[in-house]
């Protein structure tokens, strides 16, 4: 048995510890490889998507074998990544340093937290300002003066009702409720005429989705971004009004009724089933919805205002791409980004997805969408990217979500904390954030100051 | 000479494949997590830098996440006598001489052929509060009975543990009535001309019989609950209501996936192995002293 450890688990052993402490030494950088343009080049892109619009794929192929055709030298090896993957695959990758040309995040601080920790080239090292200057998303994808991603579309939520719901409760199904009381007068009579009101999930992370209805009433989101680096605090009667507004929603019964145990994605399932009036859904769910329903079944409403001005914009999430810090063709990579912003690519988007995807991009011809419907919904998305109001999710790293924000407002829902208690919580995982992120805060700080 | 050399190390060389393969896929990430758990990320450029013990100091006096996490495991531990005591009493009862016992074992084995995921969704939608259960208890008369499963903080746990143990307890049937098979029929049999009873029969042969099978189901059962139930919280509760279904994997996932503190998810990483090293060390030296007693 000696013998045995002395000559082989002894070896082994230490063999492995030197290896793994080469592995923790610091990555090096991906030499750029030098390549003529006839020489063929396989680009590895890593895209996500087919979950929140179906039939992107396609799209995807289509563009793919487009900049094929005008670079034959080119193939691009496409693998689609679900939502639960994106993250852990793009981590793994990170942690061999290999894998995608070209990845997709979620974009803000998701994609942030990527190029501070080095994993991440700036797409403005090789495409022109001019270029750049169309592309409607730059500004939220700026960080110390460079451009890191490019978005392929944005992720927007509708809130949505049905008509015969309000006619059943004595309500004007075109004249949906503007502001926040005329909101809470239409949830008390669809309740007592035995729908329930309002359908979001609040498990996993429906809380993100209640957010969007409040936290950007009452502040900007450079001024949500001041809470995360302790400018402002959760507990501020202005940050407030999204816990508030829960709990008021809850006393008063206008939840649907396993509000608690819900998914989001369940949420709307029940929603589409007829199990509740209003919900809000990601614009791709609400076009195939509303079609699937019947137009003059559905209605859609702007969010409840809690001051007396009319909400006329919308939140989003970009679908950010980006090229990999360890990618040896970071220049075509960037080439076939930009591609993605050629008039070409965009009409191809809007033909082929219905305009369910909209290019945010100042040179997209929005009379290519015939469908009004559609086109209200594009111009709000357009409107969402040039007027910067970005999703809460975008702006709040995970762990203050996860630790904060989510949790609170699943135990307000659940009963097991006040509105004040559910801000403390959530300015208590921020500053925990805050603590032990030392370096991201200060590159945080930093990209705020890009940020409306 | 030679002979003598072959014969003293020619075992070890056959042995050799296998250990450089086992170092590869086993040893190497183990040392490589625990060289990690040293080193923390940082955010200005990703470089690593030496962090010493502090992540385990963390982990273990400031994480309270990650303490909520560890007491939800030991909560999961209730499961190990459940699954045991209703799987030898199943096992025992379909050992009997009962019609269509066949019948009952195929579908009680049923669940575990079930993937994890589909059991996970299906009863996420049956204990919603508008779900099925809560509607027969309401047409049966235990209306009071209904409640918010997944909803509420202080059920969310329980209803776990009653889908971990509809999915899981029929491996232990099965393992348990293989074994009562094999025990000799001849036991028994002396046992009837003693004048035992059923019960006696169970407590006096039946159970102290199964003891190495007892002693595998055990440890098999504490890997279970410490690193095996990832995929019922990530699917049916995510962690939530407010973090009170977090386990030490599902936050070992979340450092490492989405809080990018890969130092601190392998720092905590090895405290749970080394917790389960404990519990099943502590359950060896139990069976050791067992046994020599006998």
């Amino acid at each position: 048995m000696k013998k045995f450890l002395l000559f082989f688990i002894v070896p082994l052993v230490i063999v492995s510890f030197a290896g793994a402490l080469l592995f923790a030494s610091d990555k090096e950088e991906a030499e750029p490889e030098a390549m003529s343009k006839e020489e063929p080049v396989e680009l590895v892109f890593w895209w996500y998507g087919e979950e929140d619009a179906p039939g992107l794929s396609k799209y995807i192929d289509a563009l793919c074998d487009a900049y094929t055709s005008k670079n034959p030298n080119v193939t691009i090896a496409r693998s689609h990544h679900s939502a639960a993957e994106t993250v852990p695959d793009f981590m793994a990758a990170t942690e061999v340093q290999s894998g995608p040309d070209i990845a997709t995040l979620w974009g803000g601080v998701t994609q942030f937290e990527q190029v501070w920790l080095g994993n991440v080239a700036p797409i403005s090292d090789y495409v022109s300002d001019e270029e750049m200057s169309h592309w409607t998303g730059r500004s939220f994808a700026t960080y110390d003066g460079k451009v890191w991603a490019s978005d392929m579309a944005g992720n927007m939520f509708v809130m949505v009702y049905y008509k015969d719901h309000f006619r059943d409760a004595g309500l004007d199904p075109e004249k949906p409720p503007v502001t926040w009381k005329e909101f809470m007068n239409a949830c008390e009579k669809l309740k007592r005429a035995g729908h329930a009101p309002f359908v979001l999930g609040f498990k996993g992370w429906g809380p993100d989705a209640w957010s969007f209805l409040f936290v950007y009433q009452s502040m900007t989101s450079a001024e949500l971004m001041e809470m995360i680096t302790g400018k402002s605090s959760w507990t501020d009667p202005d940050a407030m009004w999204s816990f508030t507004k829960a709990k008021e929603m809850k006393d008063k019964g206008y939840f649907h009724p396993a509000a608690a145990s819900l998914e989001l994605g369940e949420s709307w399932q029940e929603w589409r089933a007829g199990g509740g009036t209003i919900t809000y859904l990601p614009m791709m769910s609400a076009i195939t919805w509303i079609d699937e329903l019947g137009r003059d079944k559905v209605g859609i409403m702007n969010l409840p205002t809690l001051t007396n001005e009319p909400i006329d914009y919308q939140v989003l999430m970009p679908y950010s791409y980006f090229i990999t810090g360890w990618s040896p063709h970071k220049e075509l990579a960037a080439d076939f980004l930009k591609f993605w912003h050629s008039q070409e690519a965009m009409n191809l988007m809007v033909d082929m997805l219905n305009a369910s995807f909209i290019p945010p991009d100042d040179r997209l011809d929005m009379s290519r969408i015939k469908d009004p419907l559609k086109k209200q919904m594009a111009e709000s998305m357009d409107a969402g990217f040039k007027r910067g109001m970005w999703m809460t999710s975008s702006l709040m790293p995970f762990a203050v979500m996860d630790e904060g924000y989510l949790p609170a407002v699943q135990l307000l829902v659940a009963g097991d904390l006040t509105p004040k208690e559910a801000a403390q919580m959530t300015e208590d995982a921020t500053a925990r954030w805050r603590e032990m992120n030392p370096e991201a805060l200060e590159k945080f700080k930093i990209w705020s100051q890009g940020i409306k | 000479m030679n002979n003598n050399f072959s014969k003293k190390y020619g075992p070890y060389f056959y042995i050799l494949p296998s250990m450089v393969f086992l170092s590869l896929i086993f040893v190497f990430p183990m040392i490589q997590n625990l060289v990690k758990s040293f080193y923390r990320t940082s955010f200005d450029g990703g470089k690593s830098v030496f962090y010493g013990f502090n992540n385990y100091i963390f982990l273990l006096t400031k994480d309270f996440l990650t303490r909520a996490a560890a007491w939800h495991n030991v909560k999961l531990l209730m499961l190990i006598p459940m699954l045991l005591v209703l799987s030898i009493f199943f096992s025992v009862i379909l050992s009997g001489k009962i019609r269509g016992a066949k019948i009952y074992q195929t579908f009680m084995f049923a669940p575990y052929i079930i993937s994890i995921v589909v059991v996970g969704v299906v009863f996420s939608r049956m204990l919603r509060f508008d779900g099925i259960i809560n509607l027969m208890l309401t047409k049966i008369g235990l209306g009071m009975l209904a409640k918010d499963w997944f909803g509420r903080t202080q059920y969310a746990l329980y209803a776990i543990i009653v889908v971990i143990l509809w999915r899981e307890l029929p491996f232990g049937i099965i393992l348990f009535s293989a074994g009562i098979r094999n025990i000799d029929e001849s036991i028994y049999e002396a046992a009837k001309i003693d004048g035992a009873n059923w019960l006696q029969t169970v407590f006096h042969i039946t159970i102290p019989q199964l003891k190495g099978i007892i002693n595998f189901y055990v440890i098999y059962n504490i890997m279970m609950v410490f690193a095996w139930m990832f995929t019922y919280v990530f699917v049916m509760t995510k962690g939530g209501p407010g973090n009170s279904t977090t386990i030490l994997e599902l936050q070992i996932y979340n450092l490492a996936f989405k809080k990018y503190q890969v130092g601190m998810a392998s720092a905590l990483s090895i405290l749970l192995f080394i917790t389960i090293f404990i519990f099943i060390y502590f359950q060896f030296r139990f069976r050791t002293s067992l046994l020599e007693e006998r």
